[in-house]
């Protein structure tokens, strides 16, 4: 103990350099220092050192209750310090400031003490109450130190935990934005109210000074600006196109990614659609999707700063991908309005008359061609009933057509009917009609009707012409024929006669070889007379004009028979009734032709005319048995097979409301029937 | 000699004056009168009552098949002879059933004519006999829906044959001989039933024969 001062120093030869680091070190003790409470507690156990060990300078105080000394509260004054080290240093410092204690006590118990076991004891006893009193402390200490540790961990979930709100929050304010877009979108499938109000939702929603659309164009693979909202001139910039690929909102299209742009005026395309005084700054160009396909783009512009954010991007993004399908059904619808609206125009303008009608007859649908041809209002002709439309001729017509329709049988179309109009007069249309089916059940009939009054009255006077033309050629036929041989033919008939008596006058003194000569002149002149009589005949055989049919068709018959050996039959079936001298003469031409025919091409050995006369018409038929002809497709074609005569046959026939018909196969002869009403 | 009296009717003058002068020059006969039209063909035969007529079948108003159907209503003893320029035998069926006698080709020759009127004249067939029979029975056929008049009229039994085998196509000499008469005794029986039943010429007669039913064919 009694040490030197000197021999601490000395045997502790590193304690200044010790002192100076720990100067300057940062540890506990040295903080400590630095606090006032530190050289407060030193102050209070020197104080209490010194005042417990004050027993070697003063006399010690009298009785205390419990036995206990002076130097007893003096050790009990030891508490103060340690507790207080306890409460301001914590445990640690407490113990330290109770070892300090503890050791002085113990010292001055153990040295200078009278009765050291007793204050030994007490030693102890102050000791263990510290000591309890220390770990009290620190039990108190932990408390407090966990429920600082709590308080510090609700606090970070309270964090956390209005960040999460605040993320929510967030969200739901996309959602809800997205609600609105959507439901703008679902209102209407009018493309331009969906645009406009989703653009300027956007433009809203971002904080834009504009917003433009872009959509694509399937057939040319470019984006074209379809709308916007902001920019100054509205109507200017719609149009401008960019292939996909091409600038920002090209490479948008393609890649299907948003994208940010901080100055637009890099892409030079993009910039000049936005005019002066408005300079963007900051676009965001968000992908429209639709079912996986890119239908087009959003851009939204900011023309000053903050740029926009990947907050806004998400944003965006979310609402473009809702809206995309939106926009693609409405762009669809707008498209097959507008070529529905075409095939609407084209019905509606038709220069022929359209209409439908079910299968009671009731109108369904007309156009404006069929209210001119009808007389009524398109108002009036729904619903009507076709019935009123047509005269009592046309309505059983009609309705055979359509029955006939029904049962599938194919039906010469067009056909002609006629049609009472509104105001009660009558016109000839031409039908065509056909059956309307919806999933394969018939629903109705569907017309389309020309007004032909004009062009079957222009038939009629052609026809009237072409009869009268007709009539005047056969009557200058007959006119020739009969002046031939009546004036010429008398003429070398009176040269005959003259010859013959010039010939048989013996009276008149003329040679024998004259004679002859004039005999021979009388033969010649014979011959021409005959010559003559054929070319009339041919032209226009008086036997018809003479005789009537049954005998010119036997004169035919025989001529046949007689110069050409063909075996020719007439024959005469039903009971025969006096028929109009065009009708008699029409149906001698036919056999005529026809009779021309079998012996010029069919090589025949037989033929038969018969002529047949029943209740409402009249019939010729010729049938031979020669080596017929293949029957062209088309009638037109026979006047390539040299069969013109027979054409221009129907073309009279059909004058007067007949017919001829032609029947031939190979090797199976030739039948011409020709027909007139009576 | 009695001369055959004849009437000429055609629309033509010159050839009119042509006939007559050829037919004057035969001593048998005369031409009594000439008409221009059917009209003044049927007056004048009615008025003159000629044994022959020749007429043309082409004339303006009343042609000369209708003249002949009315001459033979008025005068049947009148034998009409038709100028026609149609041979066809339709038309010559149509001039057997208005009555003529026969028919001339106009291109006949002046000899033709002349022979013809005698023929008919003489109660003889005008046309070839085969012709005739032809034609006969062309005319026939047409008249099979005529119901066949059982009586024979006056006809006698002689007579009738004598028309029976006529209507067969046999010549005055075929007759002569077929029946063993004399040809004057044939003419006779000839005119007797032309008189008889009421007509002009062998070919009327024939023909009336065949219609009423009392020839078969």
């Amino acid at each position: 103990m009694q040490r030197n001062v000197n021999e601490v120093i000395q045997t502790r030869p590193a304690l200044l350099p010790r002192l100076m680091h720990f100067a300057n070190s940062n540890s506990p003790l040295r903080l400590a220092m630095q606090s006032y409470q530190f050289w407060l507690l030193a102050g209070m156990l020197v104080f209490a050192g010194v005042l417990h060990c004050q027993n070697l300078f003063t006399q010690p105080m009298g009785q205390l209750p419990f036995n206990l000394t002076g130097h007893s509260l003096e050790r009990i004054l030891f508490l103060l310090p340690v507790i207080y080290g306890g409460f301001v240093f914590g445990v640690r410092g407490g113990v330290i400031t109770l070892s300090i204690a503890a050791l002085i006590m113990l010292l001055r118990a153990i040295y200078a003490s009278p009765n050291p076991p007793d204050a030994l004891i007490e030693v102890t006893a102050v000791t263990l109450v510290a000591g309890s009193v220390l770990v009290w402390l620190g039990g108190l200490e932990r408390e407090r130190s966990e429920r600082q540790e709590g308080l510090v961990k609700l606090e970070t979930a309270r964090q956390e935990l209005a960040s999460h709100v605040d993320i929510i929050k967030r969200n739901e304010r996309i959602l809800a934005t997205i609600n609105e877009v959507c439901g703008v979108v679902n209102q209407s499938l009018e493309l331009p109210d969906i645009v406009h109000q989703i653009l300027s939702k956007v433009k809203e929603v971002a904080g834009a000074e504009a917003s433009l659309l872009f959509l694509v164009d399937e057939k040319t693979q470019e984006l074209e600006l379809s709308a916007q909202i902001g920019l100054p001139d509205e109507s200017a910039h719609t149009g401008i196109r960019f292939r996909i690929g091409e600038g920002c909102v090209g490479g948008v299209a393609r890649s299907g990614e948003p994208v940010l742009i901080d100055d637009v005026k890099e892409d030079a395309k993009l910039f000049a659609v936005f005019a002066e005084p408005e300079i963007p700054k900051f676009m965001l160009i968000v992908p429209l999707k639709s079912k996986g396909f890119i239908i087009g783009c959003i851009c939204v512009v900011r023309n000053t700063a903050p740029p926009f954010s990947p907050e806004d991007v998400r944003l965006l993004t979310a609402i473009c991908e809702q809206i995309g399908i939106g926009i693609e059904n409405a762009h669809l619808y707008q498209e097959v309005r507008t070529s529905g609206q075409k095939y609407r125009d084209i019905f509606e303008n038709a220069l022929v008359a359209i209409f439908f009608h079910d299968l009671r007859g009731n109108i369904l649908e007309a156009n404006k061609a069929c209210a001119r041809l009808t007389g009524y209002k398109y108002e009036e002709l729904i619903g009507m009933n076709i019935a009123r439309l047509e005269s009592s001729v046309t309505g059983k017509m009609a309705a055979e057509m359509e029955e006939r329709l029904l049962r599938g049988e194919v039906v010469a179309q067009p056909y002609d009917i006629r049609l009472v109009r509104k105001d009660g007069t009558e016109c000839i249309i031409s039908l065509t009609t056909q059956l309307i089916t919806e999933k394969g059940q018939i629903k109705g009939f569907q017309h389309l009707a020309r007004d032909v009054t004009e062009r079957r009255r222009l038939r009629e006077s052609l026809d009237y012409y072409l009869r009268q033309l007709l009539t005047v050629q056969e009557d200058e036929r007959k006119r020739i024929s009969r002046e031939l041989h009546d004036e010429t033919g008398q003429s070398l008939l009176l040269l005959t006669q003259q010859l013959d008596q010039l010939s048989s006058n013996y009276r008149i003194g003329i040679s024998e070889t004259v004679r002859g000569r004039l005999r021979e002149l009388r033969e010649l002149v014979i011959r021409t007379l005959d010559d003559l009589k054929q070319l009339t005949q041919d032209l226009r055989p008086r036997i018809l004009d003479d005789l009537g049919l049954v005998a010119a068709l036997e004169w035919l018959g025989d001529s046949l028979n007689k110069q050409y050996g063909i075996q020719a039959q007439v024959q005469e079936k039903g009971t025969s009734r006096p028929l109009s001298s065009e009708s008699q003469l029409l149906l001698f031409r036919i056999a005529q032709e026809a009779l021309s025919n079998v012996r010029r091409h069919s090589s025949a050995s037989m033929v038969d005319v018969t002529l047949e006369f029943s209740r409402d018409k009249t019939c010729i038929t010729i049938q031979d048995n020669g080596k017929g002809f293949k029957l062209p497709e088309r009638l037109g074609d026979l006047a390539k097979t040299n069969k013109l005569g027979l054409l221009g046959m129907q073309e009279r026939a059909r004058l007067l409301g007949g017919s001829v018909t032609i029947w031939s196969a190979p090797d199976k002869g030739t039948k011409v029937t020709a027909e007139l009403p009576v | 000699m009695e001369k055959i009296t004849i009437l000429l009717a055609d629309d033509h003058a010159v050839l009119r004056e042509g006939m007559r002068r050829l037919l004057e020059q035969h001593k048998d006969m005369v031409v009594l009168a000439e008409a221009a039209d059917g009209e003044q063909a049927v007056k004048l035969v009615a008025e003159l009552l000629p044994n022959v007529v020749l007429m043309d079948i082409v004339m303006p108003g009343l042609n000369g098949v209708e003249a002949t159907k009315l001459i033979k209503k008025q005068n049947p003893g009148t034998a009409v002879l038709i100028l026609t320029a149609y041979e066809d035998e339709r038309y010559i069926l149509g001039l057997l059933e208005a009555g003529v006698a026969g028919y001339l080709l106009k291109s006949a020759t002046g000899e033709e004519i002349v022979k013809a009127i005698r023929a008919v004249h003489a109660g003889e067939s005008v046309l070839h006999p085969s012709v005739m029979a032809k034609l006969l029975a062309r005319a026939a056929r047409s008249f099979t829906e005529l119901t066949p008049q059982p009586g024979k009229s006056e006809l006698t039994e002689r007579e009738m044959s004598v028309l029976q085998l006529a209507a067969r196509g046999m010549s005055n000499k075929e007759l002569a001989q077929q029946l063993n008469l004399a040809m004057p005794t044939i003419k006779s029986h000839l005119v007797n039933i032309f008189n008889k039943i009421g007509v002009a010429s062998r070919t009327e007669a024939v023909l009336l024969a065949l219609k009423k039913g009392w020839v078969r064919l």
